[in-house]
């Protein structure tokens, strides 16, 4: 039997069709620049090192998708924040553009080409595109809503939704521009888009504020760029039950879920209506056993595995602290059982 | 003032609280001491009760992070009127000092302010070193505070590491005292391997725990 590539796995997923097995990946990114011996700072600044990491990463482990993890502020940054980066953590704001809210006028949707470090990002991913060719390679915009924390500040922009709803929706129409914006251009790369939209997770709001001031955005970013040819995924962080219906409401093609959000749930709300991804415990990646990892896996391909429309992957990235030994576990353990026809399900 | 008439300005603190009114709190606070209501007593059964019956909400998943943070809003107003008057002694034992913070090189704060918020309600005293806290200043504060119990917490898996050797500095200078860990990335297997006291797995959890390190602290000090 020829050997089936990734793309060709995940095509199948999407099409709900069966290849050889589930199609399989951790989200690898400060993994990889720790094998590849390169300092987070470098591995977020320099399309070289961060691809050559990237490269290292997939030819250890052989995953079908490849995302090119990056952190969630290159956006904001892109618009006025100012960022501090440090060695060995993932850049964080130590200014805030939307300090004073009246600032907000004054922002402008940037340029991806030329503002920030956005070209730099598209440079990874046109680079990682051409080494890669037997993955699916996926790259990451923010979502509106997490680009309006990362502008704001969390608890501010939380407290902004009682006290001041106009100026939200009115930065959630910027933001929403943002991430439309810098979606197409990553297309161009060739890679696949994911909009990481974390923050938008029940850990942080409340159902209620997400059908206030995030559904409607993300319907409309949806649509606008499902009507422009692109196939979409949307990543959220932490819990998401309440939100699941609304998530595959917004029109998006496949959803990225958590440990903490409900798999069972997901699989049953969408019946095939979108791609599932997910949701292997991040945590045992750094505190896990063999037989965890194991059981972790088979929980999710016997949960989600059966009618295709299912990649199996991490809950989130991989913390930077695991073990190699650990990744190689959860790819042992997909390889196991995720062979079609899929284990029943009892 | 009659009995039911106080418990009806109790009542209308606690429930200005649950239902996140600053007004009514407002309202409700100034009645109280109009009435000559106990300030102590109208922050304990009114304000704090309220702000319980807010957390077994958040637990429930009745409540998410949005309303506890506009309860709490509510709650420090119905203080800031109250707090003036508390008589001296009806304060009673302050249950103990907390040196609190999130961890140098992470600036995700929101789960630190909440249990922040619940330590003040259960009547610790707070001393919050804000976020991206270096982290001698962990151990400088203890020292300056005297502080039982100091809570660390982080939100990524690279800061996460920081807390190990926070642990070790603060031991280092002051073997008595309580460390406890939090935030996503924690579990009480890593709060333990990293040598903490206790592991704070929700807000709701945080002040339970707490008082339990407190207890055994005080038990050891007898020693």
């Amino acid at each position: 039997m020829a050997e089936f590539t990734g793309k060709q796995r995940v095509r199948a997923a999407y099409r709900r069709e069966f290849a050889d097995r589930v199609p399989f990946y951790p989200i690898l990114g400060h993994c990889n620049a720790s094998l590849a011996g390169i300092n987070i700072k470098d591995y977020l600044t320099n399309p070289r090192k961060c691809v050559e990491a990237q490269v290292r990463g997939y030819e250890k482990y052989k995953p079908d998708i490849v995302v090119m993890v990056g952190d969630l502020l290159k956006e904001a940054e892109a618009m006025g924040n100012v960022l501090k980066f440090p060695e060995d953590s993932i850049c964080i704001s130590e200014r805030v553009a939307l300090e004073d809210k009246s600032n907000l006028g004054k922002l402008r949707v940037p340029n991806p080409s030329t503002d920030g470090r956005l070209p730099t990002y598209l440079e990874m991913c046109r680079l990682a595109k051409e080494q890669l060719k037997d993955a699916s390679v996926g790259g990451n915009v923010c979502g509106p809503w997490t680009i309006a924390i990362s502008l704001r500040d969390a608890e501010s922009l939380l407290k902004d939704c009682r006290r001041d709803p106009e100026f939200v929706h009115a930065l959630m129409e910027l933001t929403t521009e943002v991430s439309h914006t810098s979606a197409l251009a990553l297309a161009t790369t060739g890679v696949g888009v994911s909009i990481g939209e974390p923050t938008a997770s029940c850990s942080l709001i409340s159902p209620r504020l997400y059908r206030e001031f995030i559904f409607p955005y993300h319907q409309r970013l949806f649509t606008q760029l499902r009507d422009a040819g692109l196939g979409l995924t949307i990543h959220v962080c932490g819990y998401a039950d309440p939100i699941l219906e609304d998530l595959i409401e917004t029109g998006v093609d496949a959803i990225s879920i958590d440990f903490p959000s409900s798999l069972e749930q997901m699989v049953g709300l969408s019946s095939g209506k979108v791609v599932v991804i997910g949701n292997v415990n991040t945590r045992l990646f750094y505190t896990g056993t063999k037989e965890e990892m194991e059981a972790e896996v088979k929980r999710c391909i016997d949960t989600a595995a059966k009618g295709s429309r299912f990649i199996l992957s991490t809950g989130c990235e991989v913390p930077g602290i695991a073990t190699e030994e650990r990744i190689r576990w959860f790819m042992e353990a997909g390889e196991k059982y995720g062979a079609y026809p899929a284990p029943a399900v009892a | 003032m009659s009995e039911e008439n106080k418990q009806e300005v109790l009542g209308r603190l606690k429930d200005g609280v649950i239902n996140y009114n600053e007004e009514a709190v407002k309202e409700a606070a100034e009645e109280a001491l109009e009435a000559g209501i106990d300030a102590y007593e109208a922050i304990m059964d009114g304000l704090t009760a309220g702000m319980v019956v807010v957390g077994d909400l958040y637990e429930k998943k009745d409540y998410f992070v949005p309303e506890l943070l506009m309860c709490a809003d509510a709650l420090y107003v119905g203080l800031n009127v109250l707090n003036p008057h508390i008589k001296q002694e009806s304060r009673g034992e302050i249950k103990g000092q907390v040196v609190i913070g999130t961890v140098q090189g992470d600036v995700h704060d929101v789960g630190k302010n909440l249990i922040k918020i619940m330590f003040e309600v259960a009547g610790f005293t707070v001393h919050d070193l804000g976020r991206d806290v270096p982290l001698e200043k962990f151990v400088e504060e203890q020292m300056k505070t005297d502080a039982d119990i100091v809570a660390i917490s982080a939100m990524m898996t690279t800061t996460m590491l920081g807390m190990q050797k926070a642990v070790e500095m603060i031991r280092e200078r002051n073997p008595n005292v309580a460390i406890m860990l939090g935030g996503a990335p924690l579990t009480q297997e890593v709060a333990s391997l990293f040598g903490a006291d206790g592991y704070a797995e929700s807000a709701g959890n945080a002040v339970q725990e707490a008082l339990k390190m407190l207890k055994n602290l005080r038990e050891m000090r007898k020693k």
